[in-house]
Formats: structure tokens, C-alpha cells, sequence
């Protein structure tokens, strides 16, 4: 009897793994992306539900774990906003300067941009890819490979795939994320693409060219939908390539990826 | 009734993993529920009897995992068969460490989940800039995302239980009436 129920089992694992490595190698996606829509459209009030509930109550949790803190952070912030007062005096200056050079390099002013608002309903659990799902999709005039951006022109990733109510977020973090780059201080050109969630790196850069530690990485406009001058991070470290043909450079993002809550995707 | 329940069970825990939970755990650290789900369900039951679920839950996962469908599935699956196999060995002669040997079979559950969607995504996916160093195995997420699973599999176990109980009870009403 037990050598008959492991043989039951062992036939039923390895038709079931044989099935699986079938689906994965051939890969088949076209075949379950309709199934795909309709289990999004099902599980769309769910997950805006579940994220918006879950936000809330870390939001409640974090809040009362910083009261302890908050006479320090008071005394902080009122320093911090007098010298902001005194900042906000000289940018005034440079905001009129800011609107000769985007014109002078006939970058798109950030107010025109045909922006749809949407809020961000999942994230991806798993270390398989870094992506957001926020709930906006084809009905909203979504398509893929729009670039999506936070509050002040910070790009964070680009639109992966699109159902009726949702759309993925393909973010600068992952992997398969390429997204066409240069250095606002010295010009030079890369690739964006991110390490496995964990951080993004420039790419590609020529060794000719020069990067420096703390410079400010913005997207070129060259390729794809993604206009030009896009915020996406600060140079943290520059390397040089295995091949020794390129030099890479490791790139702080501005914003916590986790944390996003609204975004911002430019339409066409 | 009781298939209706389990869906809807899958499917609001698949939710909770990409819609509540990554709200409270740092970034690629978020519990696996569905997992834990198939875990509970074969150490309860057997290899066998929870095919059907894992195959469902897998598909699940891969539905919102936005991946290649399959991977959570063969994942799944061989992680059933290895509770299973382990339960078998070692929690009904030892019923008196029962807990201990199931928080060590779900660490290794956990682990052996967590190598498989590494490997398959990452190697065979997306091999730009591959490392090891990259897949979590020899950092501090190969220890709390355990710790984190282990919790969920606490809160988990109890109410699974009284549904179980509850649809058996139901079961014996409904075969005796037929009677």
C-alpha cells in the first residue's frame, strides 16, 4: 500500500512538473493574457481596497511610533523652515534662469505635460522584478511604455502592461528596465537599468566621458516615449565596466519606491 | 461549498501578498500567504489531496506575479511534495515536537521556494548582470523572510482548522440526512 501511494504521488509530481517546465519554456503568454485581464478586473476593488487599508494603518502605526520624536523633530522643522524662507528667496532667481535653459535646450516645460493622476494599488511581493500596480489603464488612455513619474518630474519607471482598470509599472529597479540617460553636469550618455530591485545603475557610459560622484542623472529623450530631463537620481559610485569597455555608475534614487502612493503617468 | 470557500481563500490571500502586506515589510520581504496556505493544507492532508489546491494557488500567484505561467505553480508544487514527503517521515512518529519539525519544514519550505522563483526568473529571464549576490541567499532575507512566514503561519493555522472543522461537521449533517 505505501509503495503504491508513492508511486501515485511520484507520477502525479513529475506529470504536474513536466506540465509547468512546458508552460514556462514555451512560454505561451498571449494564450493567458485574456484570462489575465478578466482576473484583474475581478481582483481590482479588492487590491485598491487592501492597499489603501493597508497604507492607512501603517500610516496609524508609524504615527504613533514617531510621537516620542516629534518635540525634537518640532525644534528641527522650525529651523529647517527658516532657512527654507531665506532658500526660497534665492530661487527665485534661479527659477527665471531655470526657465531660460529648459527653453535654450527645448525641453518640454513640466506643466505642459499631459499628466493622468492614479494611485498605486500593489506591489510586487516577491524578488521577481520590482513593479507597481496602479488603477488606471485603457479606459484611461494608457499604453505601454508610457513614462511614470512622481510630484516634481521624477521619472520612476515605465508602463509594463495594460488591462482595462490597471496598468503595471515596470520601475527604474528592475532589470529588464532600460530607459536612455545623461549626466545634467557633464553630458555624458548611458543606460538606466536597474539591479534586481535592489538600486539602479548608469550603464554604457564611454570611458572618454566623465562621471562624477553627486551629479545629477536625468533622462536624455533619446528612444522611446520618455521625454527629456526627467529627474531619476545622484551618482552615488563610479565604477568600471567587467569588460573594461564602458564605466557604470551606481545611482540613488530620489524617492522610496515603497512608499509611492501617487503617481503620475505622461500621456503621449 | 467548501471548493467555493478555498477559492475565495487563495485568491483574498494572493491579494493580501501584493495589495496589504508589502505596506509593513521592506522591500522583496513581504510574507508568502499562499504558500503557507499549500504548507498547512498538505501537512494536514497529503501530497495528493492538496494537488489540486496547490495547482490553483500557483496559478494564482502567477496571474499577480505579472510572470511566466508556471513558475509559482512548479514551485508550489515541489514544495508540497517536500512537506509532504518530510510530514510523512517525521511529524506523526514525533507528534509530541509536532510544532517544532512543522516551523523547521516551513524555513525549508520557505527557502526552497524562494531558491526555485530565484533561479527560474533570474537565470533564465533576465541574466543581464546576474549575480548570486543578488538573489538574497546570503543575506539577512534568507533569515527574516522565514521569521515573517512562520508569523503568518501562526495566524493562519488556528482559523484554517475551525473552516476545516467547521465544512466536516457540515459533511457528516448533510451525508446523514442523506442516509
Amino acid at each position: 500500500m505505501p509503495k503504491q501511494y508513492l508511486s501515485a504521488k511520484l507520477i502525479k509530481f513529475i506529470a504536474v512538473a513536466t506540465i509547468c517546465f512546458l508552460l514556462i519554456f514555451f512560454n505561451p503568454s498571449g494564450f493567458f493574457n485574456p484570462v489575465r485581464m478578466i482576473f484583474f478586473e475581478i481582483a481590482y476593488p479588492f487590491q485598491k481596497t487592501l492597499y489603501i487599508l493597508g497604507q492607512n494603518i501603517e500610516e496609524t502605526f508609524s504615527f504613533f511610533a514617531s510621537i516620542g520624536s516629534m518635540r525634537i523633530e518640532n525644534e528641527k522643522l522650525i529651523r529647517e523652515n527658516n532657512a527654507l524662507i531665506s532658500e526660497v528667496a534665492s530661487l527665485q532667481e534661479m527659477r527665471k534662469e531655470n526657465e531660460i535653459l529648459r527653453e535654450q535646450l527645448k525641453l518640454i516645460p513640466r506643466d505642459k505635460f499631459n499628466l493622468v493622476s492614479s494611485s498605486v494599488i500593489a506591489q510586487n511581493p516577491q524578488n521577481t522584478g520590482s513593479w507597481i500596480v496602479i488603477d488606471k489603464g485603457t479606459s484611461d488612455g494608457i499604453s505601454v511604455g508610457m513614462p511614470v513619474i512622481v510630484s516634481e518630474g521624477i521619472l520612476i519607471g515605465t508602463i509594463g502592461d495594460v488591462s482595462l482598470n490597471s496598468s503595471r509599472v515596470i520601475l527604474l529597479t528592475d532589470s529588464a528596465s532600460l530607459v536612455n540617460a545623461s549626466d545634467l553636469e557633464t553630458s555624458a550618455r548611458g543606460i538606466i537599468t536597474g539591479m534586481y530591485g535592489l538600486g539602479i545603475i548608469m550603464d554604457m557610459v564611454a570611458q572618454v566621458d566623465a562621471l562624477n560622484e553627486g551629479d545629477t542623472i536625468i533622462s536624455s529623450g533619446l528612444g522611446g516615449d520618455i521625454p527629456k530631463g526627467l529627474l531619476i537620481g545622484k551618482i552615488q559610485e563610479v565604477n568600471i565596466s567587467s569588460d573594461k569597455l564602458f564605466q557604470q555608475a551606481v545611482v540613488i534614487p530620489r524617492v522610496r519606491y515603497q512608499k509611492l502612493d501617487l503617481v503620475f503617468v505622461i500621456k503621449k | 461549498m467548501q471548493n467555493i470557500f478555498i477559492v475565495i481563500i487563495i485568491f483574498l490571500s494572493a491579494i493580501a501578498q501584493t495589495s496589504f502586506l508589502p505596506n509593513f515589510f521592506p522591500n522583496n520581504m513581504t510574507p508568502d500567504v499562499v504558500l503557507m496556505l499549500i504548507i498547512i493544507w498538505t501537512a494536514k492532508t497529503n501530497f495528493n489531496s492538496a494537488l489540486v489546491k496547490t495547482i490553483f494557488a500557483g496559478l494564482i500567484v502567477d496571474f499577480f506575479s505579472f510572470g511566466v505561467i508556471g513558475v509559482n505553480i512548479f514551485s508550489f508544487v515541489v514544495v508540497s511534495f517536500m512537506v509532504d514527503s518530510l510530514c510523512k517521515r517525521f511529524v506523526v512518529p514525533q507528534s509530541g515536537r509536532k510544532f517544532f519539525i512543522l516551523a523547521i519544514i516551513i524555513i525549508l519550505g520557505t527557502i526552497v521556494n524562494h531558491i526555485i522563483l530565484a533561479v527560474f526568473i533570474k537565470i533564465i529571464f533576465s541574466y543581464n548582470n546576474f549575480s548570486w549576490d543578488n538573489l538574497g541567499l546570503l543575506n539577512w532575507d534568507i533569515v527574516l523572510k522565514p521569521v515573517y512566514n512562520l508569523t503568518i503561519f501562526m495566524m493562519l493555522y488556528l482559523p484554517l482548522r475551525k473552516i476545516d472543522k467547521f465544512f466536516t461537521q457540515q459533511n457528516k449533517i448533510i451525508a446523514k440526512n442523506n442516509v
